[in-house]
This record gives structure tokens, C-alpha cells and sequence, in this order.
């Protein structure tokens, strides 16, 4: 007889968020969770999508769980590798549909932090990782999707440091600081999905 | 010899990253120097081949602007790196996408400022030791990028372009924590269509690691470039490591996957698993175990990493060694499997990917 588990945190926040990809659409993966739901949808619901990476691996043939955004996992007999720049130039020039990103914080227009948590840039509390791929698959993709843990540390009023720009301070904030494409439209956590009310883009 | 070419800074990025002088910053984007720097190379095609140990020596001085390749973790020349430290090359800036490598630079002084993009290893590390760097002086952040937008100013130096316009860093701290970059109109727009310049940028040594080149340096590689095709026509100086050295007639009657000419190229060193402990694509997997550690010793700080570093790059006098200490012909033979396997290109049925990720209580010889 089948022992039926409750899923742990993780385990549905990567459920939920497989539920955001669309079959037959290009996927630019971010580092960390979203790896893992981009690989549960394709494994589930949703066939027929193609992956892209920031290091120039896409469209790789099914193989184990990635834990790097550069490893052999991306680029598995891929027809073609490409590089960095190329890769954000498809995202750039309309040739990607949705990005999936992690952060650290989190605000309420969807800006993301992955760079420093309090004090001043050269004397912060804590300096993490820097934006890697984030600000550009934030910037350049036309639909973006956070991914998180739900904690009240993730999620703040206001991020210590914007590194990437979602809808800005709402409205049309995003569009008219040039950035190109919806921004985010989602952001799955543990505790479930948010969405962005349509004109104030909260 | 500089040029006497002068160069606009974000003034409001120099306040926030503290940065007075800014001489410092000029050669990333001194363009003319650059171009300069490699007319007057020889161009001929002639043997450059060299030992990693001469090739350091001879093309790494003090204070320059050292690049970091491949994904940080793959495809990257971190025995070069290695040899660096060895040698005690100092006060070097290090720019990369991703810029884990820079991290161990910093214990003994070789690599104490930073041109940003990414610290750490994904899922495998976070660099706690970057983040406790930064508080107390020993790394000093002097750009803050993402990878597109460095990949972009890479791209236009590759290109012979001044710079370019990007999409990226609109509305985001990064342009007000990046010296280099400027939000512009694009001057194409009748009205507001805001825009990142984005500068050629121009390291000054290189360390791309192929899988085989000839002894002029025309080389050939596969896996994801990253920033290395844009780099090879960036930096002022470049050196290919290579998994071998093969005929300049291998390489012209195989030319599928060359990708580096050998104009660029300064010294080509024959350097089987000079991208170890990371991974080569379809030749060795990562020292899953070492990474490990590594992140370990780095949450540990200062005088953990003093006893590391020494342990591993000081102590050991050249790659042969490394791979010896890493756990020799097992280890390769092992880490070979595990690639081919993970690129599909043998009997993957049996082969094991499964291990007890490193902890303390980890065998002290078991780094794979």
C-alpha cells in the first residue's frame, strides 16, 4: 500500500509553479527553484517547452536535475550552444516568453533583491550573491514569474536594494523607465499564488 | 602607457561605492589603450607555446585587470587561476560572469578589488566569506553588474564598438551602484525611450581553457561560451590553456567547434584538467565535495582560508599534484564517467550520481 506524504514546503512551491508554465513556451530558467518546477512541468503538463539558460545551453534532452545554470544538464546533446550575450539578446529581441526567478526579498511590486540586506552598499549586513542573470531575465522577458519561500524576511515593504526591476513603484512605472515586456505576473510561494492587480500593478 | 583619453563616470555610483579616485577604473574602459596595446603585437603565426608557470609569469603583472572564464565552475581555467596565487600576483581588479573564483584571491591579497556580477556556486555554496570581505575592506566592489549587461560590454569590445545600449539595469540600483554605466535617451527616439550605455570593456589578462588548440593558439572548444568568444576579442592579453595540443592540421581539417583565432592569443599552454576542481565539458565532472568544503571553509573565514588556500594552492606546486590530492587516477577516471554521462555520450545505466553531500565528518581525502 502507497504512504501518502504531505509535501513539504519546497516540494509545493515547486507544484504551484509548474502550473505557470504554458506547453509549447520558451522558458528562461533562474538559479535555484525555479530549475526544479521548470523540470517538474516539463516532466508533467507541460511536454513540449523549451528551456534557456544564461551561460548558452537551451533546449537540452531530458536528463538529471541541474544545480548550476552552466552544467551539462542545460546543454545535454542541445542542437546548439550558444553564449551569455546571445542568450539575453533572445530574451531581449521577443524570442522568449517567460522567465522564472528567485530573490531574497521581495516587495510588493515585484522588485527583487538578491545583492545586499541592510546597512549601506560597502558596509551592508549581509552581502549575497549579486544579480547574476536576474536583472536582465527581469528586465528583458515578456512575462516574468517570481518564486519563493513565503516568510515575512522575503517578503518586505521595500527592498534594501532593488536589483531587479519588476513594476517599479507601480502604475506605469515599468514602461516608462524604458523597460520592455509585462514584467512580473506571477509569484508563487509556499503559501500559494499572488498575482498583480491590473492597473496599479501591486 | 596610458592614453590620455578621459572618461565620464556615474557620479552618483562613485558616491554610493565610495570611490574617489578614479584613475583605477580608466583601463576596463580605455578603449584606444586597448586597441593600441595589440596593434603593436606581433601578429605573426608563430609557436607560443609555454609552460602554465612561464605563461603566468610572463603575462600576469600586478594590478591588472584578471578575467574570470567559463561559468566559474565550468569550463573555467582555474589552475591558471591557481598558478596566480601561487605566484603572489597582487592587487589585481577581477571581473567575470560568474565571479566565484575571485573569493579565494582574496585570502592572500591577490584579488582584493571587484568589478560584481555573482559570488558563490548556485545551489551548491553561498560566500559568506565575499559578504564578510566587503564589511571589512579586504574586497572593495568597484562595479556592481548583471551578467547581461557585463556579457553586453564584453560583446562590444569583441565587436570594436565603442559601447552599446542595453535594456537591462532600467529602474534598478545596479545603475546607481556601476560607475561605468549611464541611463541615456536612445539617441534613435523621437522622445523618451530610456536606455543603459553600456562601454566596451577591456580586461587586461585572459585564461580561456579549451579542449585542444594548435601552437598558435587557434582553438577549439564546446559547451557553453559564455562570455569567452567576447572575451578572446576584449582583453589585451590572452592565454589558451588547452587539454591538449594538437597540428595546426587537426585543427584546419577538424575545424568544426574552433572558435578562437590566433591573432588573440599571447602563449598557449598544454594543461590537461587546468579547469579542475570544476567541470570540464565531456572529459571530468566537479569535485562535488571540494566546492563543498570550499563554501565550509569560506563561512569559517580569514584563518580557515589562510590553512585552505595554503593547503591547496600553495602547498601544491602544479596541477599534477592537485590531481593527485583530489584522489588521482580514481578520481579521473570516476569524473570522467559522470561527464559523459551527464552529456548522454555513454552507458549512463550504472553510473552513479548519488553521494553524501561534504560535511565534517566527511573521509579527508574524499573530494569528489
Amino acid at each position: 500500500m502507497t504512504e501518502f506524504k504531505p509535501m513539504n514546503p519546497l516540494e509545493m512551491v515547486a507544484y504551484v509553479l509548474s502550473k505557470q508554465i504554458n506547453d509549447h513556451e520558451v522558458v528562461y530558467i533562474g538559479t535555484g527553484l525555479p530549475m526544479v518546477a521548470g523540470i517538474l512541468a516539463k516532466k508533467t503538463h507541460a511536454p513540449n517547452i523549451t528551456f534557456v539558460y544564461e551561460s548558452g545551453g537551451q533546449d537540452p534532452i531530458e536528463g538529471g536535475m541541474p544545480w548550476s545554470v552552466g552544467g551539462p544538464e542545460t546543454y545535454r546533446k542541445s542542437p546548439m550552444i550558444l553564449e551569455m550575450p546571445y542568450s539575453f539578446g533572445q530574451a531581449a529581441s521577443g524570442l522568449v516568453d517567460t522567465g522564472f526567478l528567485g530573490f531574497a526579498q521581495l516587495d510588493m511590486y515585484g522588485n527583487a533583491n538578491t545583492t545586499m540586506i541592510g546597512g549601506e552598499f560597502t558596509n551592508p549586513k549581509v552581502r549575497l550573491t549579486g544579480s547574476g542573470g536576474n536583472n536582465d531575465v527581469a528586465s528583458l522577458c515578456d512575462k516574468l514569474v517570481f518564486v519563493g519561500l513565503q516568510s515575512p524576511q522575503k517578503f518586505v515593504q521595500k527592498c534594501d536594494f532593488i536589483t531587479s526591476a519588476g513594476h517599479l513603484t507601480g502604475g506605469n512605472a515599468r514602461q516608462e523607465a524604458g523597460l520592455l515586456g509585462h514584467g512580473p505576473v506571477a509569484v508563487v510561494t509556499s503559501a500559494g499564488v499572488y498575482d498583480f492587480e491590473p492597473a496599479s500593478n501591486e | 602607457m596610458m592614453s590620455k583619453f578621459q572618461f565620464e563616470y556615474n557620479q552618483e555610483a562613485l558616491k554610493n561605492l565610495k570611490i574617489e579616485d578614479t584613475s583605477i577604473l580608466d583601463r576596463l574602459v580605455d578603449y584606444r589603450h586597448a586597441r593600441d596595446f595589440r596593434q603593436k603585437k606581433d601578429h605573426s603565426q608563430r609557436d607560443k607555446r609555454m609552460s602554465l608557470k612561464e605563461a603566468v609569469a610572463e603575462f600576469v603583472q600586478d594590478g591588472d585587470i584578471f578575467a574570470y572564464t567559463g561559468f566559474g565552475y565550468v569550463r573555467t581555467s582555474i589552475q591558471a587561476d591557481w598558478e596566480m596565487v601561487r605566484q603572489g600576483k597582487k592587487n589585481l581588479q577581477s571581473i567575470g560572469s560568474p565571479n566565484t573564483c575571485q573569493s579565494w584571491g582574496v585570502t592572500y591579497g591577490n584579488t582584493p578589488y571587484t568589478h560584481a556580477s555573482y559570488a558563490g556556486a548556485e545551489m551548491r555554496g553561498y560566500d559568506k566569506y565575499f559578504s564578510d570581505n566587503i564589511k571589512n575592506g579586504r574586497v572593495k566592489i568597484l562595479s556592481d553588474w548583471s551578467h547581461g549587461l557585463m556579457a553586453i560590454g564584453l560583446k562590444a569590445a569583441q565587436l570594436g564598438a565603442p559601447g552599446i545600449f542595453s535594456k537591462s539595469g532600467l529602474g534598478s540600483d545596479l545603475v546607481t551602484h556601476n560607475p561605468y554605466l549611464k541611463v541615456m535617451n536612445n539617441p534613435m527616439a523621437k522622445g523618451n525611450d530610456p536606455c543603459v550605455f553600456v562601454p566596451a570593456l577591456y580586461p587586461d589578462i585572459t585564461f580561456i581553457h579549451v579542449h585542444a588548440a594548435d601552437k598558435f593558439g587557434n582553438a577549439r572548444f564546446y559547451g557553453p561560451a559564455v562570455n569567452d568568444l567576447a572575451l578572446a576579442g576584449a582583453t589585451r592579453k590572452l592565454v589558451i590553456t588547452a587539454e591538449e595540443i594538437v597540428s595546426n592540421q587537426d585543427i584546419r581539417w577538424n575545424n568544426k567547434g574552433v572558435q578562437i583565432t590566433f591573432q588573440n592569443v599571447d602563449a598557449v599552454v598544454e594543461q590537461p584538467y587546468g579547469a579542475l576542481p570544476g567541470y570540464m565539458p565531456g572529459c571530468y565532472y566537479w569535485a562535488r565535495r571540494w566546492w563543498e568544503k570550499t563554501f565550509a571553509m569560506m563561512s569559517l573565514g580569514q584563518e580557515a582560508m589562510e590553512a585552505y588556500i595554503k593547503e591547496w594552492i600553495l602547498d601544491t606546486k602544479d596541477t599534477n599534484e592537485v590531481v593527485k590530492k583530489l584522489g588521482g587516477v580514481d578520481f579521473i577516471i570516476n569524473q570522467k564517467r559522470l561527464a559523459k554521462a551527464a552529456e548522454a555520450d555513454n552507458e549512463d545505466d550504472g553510473v552513479e550520481f548519488k553521494y553524501k553531500p561534504w560535511s565534517p565528518e566527511t573521509p579527508p581525502d574524499v573530494y569528489d
